[in-house]
């Protein structure tokens, strides 16, 4: 396992630069930070499509990536990236493409593409930044809003439960895994070790929100880290039909082990207008999540 | 399946090809080496004869079947990005829905050439010939071609790319659907080298590690679209010096209009396959006294805006006749012309959904013209 | 020939600045700041947990092992104050970062 001293060894200085226009506490930022950091020894073009990541990147004629990034149209990022991966392979040119994507441009509006290029198994790697909702036009609902959070669109509280993306790609037999910002170690060994397989590869990324989840900046990391501990978000590989579940999400596997459902909610404005039913069966859910992952184990 | 016997390119030489065939020659003869196609008729022949071109040269052309046509223009976006020469096709529908990606291709300056075997807009459900959604295509910043015959098609395809390729702009071309899709005629195919004399690799530039297309604000947008337009209209200085080379090379020469009669007081002006209509119905016309003559639109953009007005000094009436549905004042290509040209500029609709266009259809059109400025021949 | 192949090289580069940014810090967001975060380095151990954890990367890491915050670009979030395992940051008012 990659340790921070060995983080530091391979480089000092940002790949992903600090004074971007991203908010205070950004998951995104985050994010896109170890991904640059964890691909700082490849060249590697990240294709980006709408989303606050667009924006986030700085204003014409300034970048905050040290990387080069391909942003464009919402739908069609899996798409750019087929184009981009196959001429590089026609070239020979030893060179990674990664996407970049939010849960709105992957889960909603860019499906039909995600599936496509999942299908057609490409070979670059894609990964899903999930803030929950389509954050950068100011907090709408999307198919990966979970159960009862509020939005601008749902105001009493969305009434469908979180599509649940991670078993559609499983579906298409593809490497599937989820990461998270409190467990960067672990995210960095999960893009180092799908960056290095052929194929496609896809990695799901929660991405806490201060403005769209509302709660203070300062909590960004303890509400990512309470996630997995209260499995709302459970850390796990998919490869060759099989589940292994990641390290720091084994501990929380029986429920009488895990933290209380509501620490985790609580803390966040989204869910201040739920009701003691309503954790029952988000917890039913999670007790769901874990028995259909433990099928493919 | 296109017959083994017709698969030798390093001679040139006569085949019968029809209007798709002939795109999917003068693609392989341009060494395009990324083509991501999505089905819908009448363009399917093309995607199909590519697929078995494409095995020709394993290691050198990817074609893929993409899942829809908004993913078909959108690797081409990547591929032209990382480098490959791109290639796709497309008719009305899948048009309409690669749209967004299409302007992007535009804006973002990459040499891509799109065919476009024009058809029906839906609804009502049609598959017949309409060239409606090319002129929907206009002002995306694609250099746009129309061809009339599969000759000509096939000929097009690699000045596109050298246009393209030379001017950083996307350029399209297109044809009849099935008037010249489906057409078989007797094609002067050049041979592999003579093309690639004319045509030469593609130059690479990488962008490590450079952003592409980020935000720009007020400050700059403006000043960007300025310059973008300059460049545009610029590049019909490009497509003048290919078209001339290309003609020294292969043999065969091409401008921005094509005329017959052209002194005549009367002027027809269609765009594609008609064109050969035109001419009979400006002959016979002549001959019982009212001078007219014909012109071919060949190139819509950058709008060769020069040898209209050249053309038409003298003439008293262009009766611009078009098949395509515009719900506007007049139609689209006589819109522009009245703006050039002013009042003498008539505008004719006809031919929707595949009705014949016939010489008789331009005698009316011209005889309608001596009282009215607009109208439709049904 | 040789004028219009250099008038063609125009064109084909002309307008497409707007289109390509190079990499450099995009703002002084260290302007965004309510409030500072400050390091007590009598209680840093060096764990570099405020390092990994800054959303911005505007903590650096001097030659000693100790972590540095670039009040050039800290926005403020506070995650650093919340996650430092001995709690050795912590945040003070803008007049008084000044006078350190």
């Amino acid at each position: 396992m990659i340790t921070i001293k060995d983080i530091l060894k391979e480089g000092k200085d940002e790949v992903w630069l600090p004074g971007n226009l991203s908010c205070p506490g950004c998951g995104a930022s985050l994010g896109l930070r170890y991904l640059a950091r964890a691909l700082r020894n490849e060249e590697f073009y990240v294709v980006i499509p709408a989303s606050c990541s667009s924006v986030i990147q700085g204003y014409w004629p300034n970048s905050a990536a040290k990387f080069s990034v391909i942003n464009c149209a919402f739908a069609s990022s899996a798409s750019v990236a087929t184009g981009l991966s196959r001429t590089f392979k026609l070239r020979n040119k030893k060179a990674k493409v990664v996407v970049w994507a939010g849960d709105g441009g992957t889960a909603d509006i860019g499906f039909a593409t995600l599936s496509g290029a999942a299908e057609r198994n490409e070979d670059f790697l894609y990964i899903m930044y999930d803030n929950e909702a389509y954050m950068n036009t100011g907090i709408q609902r999307s198919s990966q809003t979970p159960y009862k959070a509020i939005t601008t669109t749902t105001p009493l509280g969305k009434r469908e439960e979180k599509k649940d993306l991670d078993l559609i790609m499983m579906a298409h037999g593809v490497y599937v895994a989820t990461a998270s910002p409190a467990f960067p170690l672990d995210f960095f060994e999960k893009v180092r070790k799908a960056i290095s397989l052929p194929g496609f590869k896809f990695i799901h990324f929660f991405s806490p929100c201060p403005p769209g989840w509302r709660y203070p900046s300062e909590k960004t990391i303890e509400i990512a880290r309470l996630a997995v501990q209260t499995s709302f978000f459970i850390l796990f590989e998919f490869e060759n039909g099989k589940v292994k579940i990641s390290q720091p999400s084994l501990a929380y596997r029986e429920e009488k082990n895990r933290k209380p459902l509501e620490e985790y909610l609580k803390l966040q404005g989204r869910f201040k207008d739920i009701s003691e039913e309503d954790v029952k069966r988000m917890k039913e859910w999670i007790n769901q999540k874990w028995k259909t992952l433990e099928k493919f184990e | 399946m296109i017959p083994e016997k017709f698969l030798d390119f390093s001679k040139r030489g006569k085949v019968p090809l029809t209007g798709s065939r002939a795109i999917a020659f003068g693609v392989f003869l341009s060494r395009a080496n990324f083509i991501a196609a999505y089905p819908i008729t009448p363009q399917t022949e093309i995607v199909e004869d590519l697929s078995q071109l494409a095995t020709l040269r394993e290691k050198e052309m990817e074609f893929m079947k993409v899942e829809s046509e908004h993913s078909a223009m959108s690797s081409c976006i990547g591929a032209a990005i990382g480098g490959a020469r791109a290639f796709t096709a497309t008719a009305s529908q899948g048009l309409e829905y690669m749209h967004e990606v299409v302007y992007w291709a535009g804006g973002a300056r990459l040499p891509i050439v799109m065919a476009v075997a024009t058809r029906v807009i839906a609804p009502p459900w049609s598959i017949q010939n309409e060239h409606t959604d090319f002129m929907l295509q206009l002002d995306n910043s694609w250099i746009q071609f129309f061809a009339k015959d599969p000759q000509e098609a096939l000929d097009t395809i690699p000045i596109a790319y050298r246009v393209a390729e030379e001017a950083n702009f996307p350029a399209m071309v297109g044809i009849d659907g099935y008037l010249t899709t489906h057409f078989t005629t007797n094609v002067d195919v050049p041979s592999q080298e003579e093309i690639d004399s004319f045509l030469p690799k593609k130059q690479i530039k990488d962008f490590w590690p450079r952003t592409l297309y980020a935000v720009v604000d007020e400050r700059y947008f403006n000043e960007h679209r300025y310059k973008q337009y300059k460049a545009f209209l610029a590049s019909s200085k490009i497509i003048e010096k290919v078209e001339k080379e290309y003609s020294k090379k292969i043999g065969r020469s091409y401008s921005a209009i094509e005329k017959f009669n052209e002194d005549s007081k009367n002027l027809i002006l269609v765009i594609g396959a008609s064109f050969g209509e035109a001419q009979l119905a400006a002959e016979e016309l002549t001959k019982e006294g009212i001078k007219t003559g014909a012109i071919r639109l060949r190139r819509l953009r950058p709008f060769p805006e020069d040898e209209i007005k050249k053309v038409s000094k003298d003439a008293e009436k262009i009766i611009v006749v078009e098949r395509s549905f515009a719900t506007g004042s007049f139609g689209f290509i006589a819109r522009e012309l009245r703006a050039i040209l002013g009042e003498k500029v008539k505008s004719f609709t006809t031919g929707l959904g595949g009705k014949d266009i016939t010489k008789e259809t331009f005698k009316k059109a011209v005889k309608l013209a001596t009282k009215n400025e607009r109208g439709w021949i049904l | 020939m040789q004028n219009s192949s250099k008038k063609n090289k125009e064109i084909k580069e002309f307008g497409v600045e707007g289109l390509y940014s190079n990499p450099k810090n995009p703002a002084n967001t260290g302007e965004w700041r309510v409030e500072a975060p400050v390091i007590d380095y009598q209680k840093c151990t060096g764990c570099l947990t405020c390092f990994m954890y800054c959303p911005e990367g505007a903590i650096e890491v001097d030659d000693e092992g100790k972590p540095k915050i670039n009040y050039n670009f800290c926005k403020g979030c506070g995650v650093c104050v919340n996650e430092c395992p001995v709690k050795a940051i912590k945040f003070v008012n803008e007049k008084e970062l000044v006078k350190k």
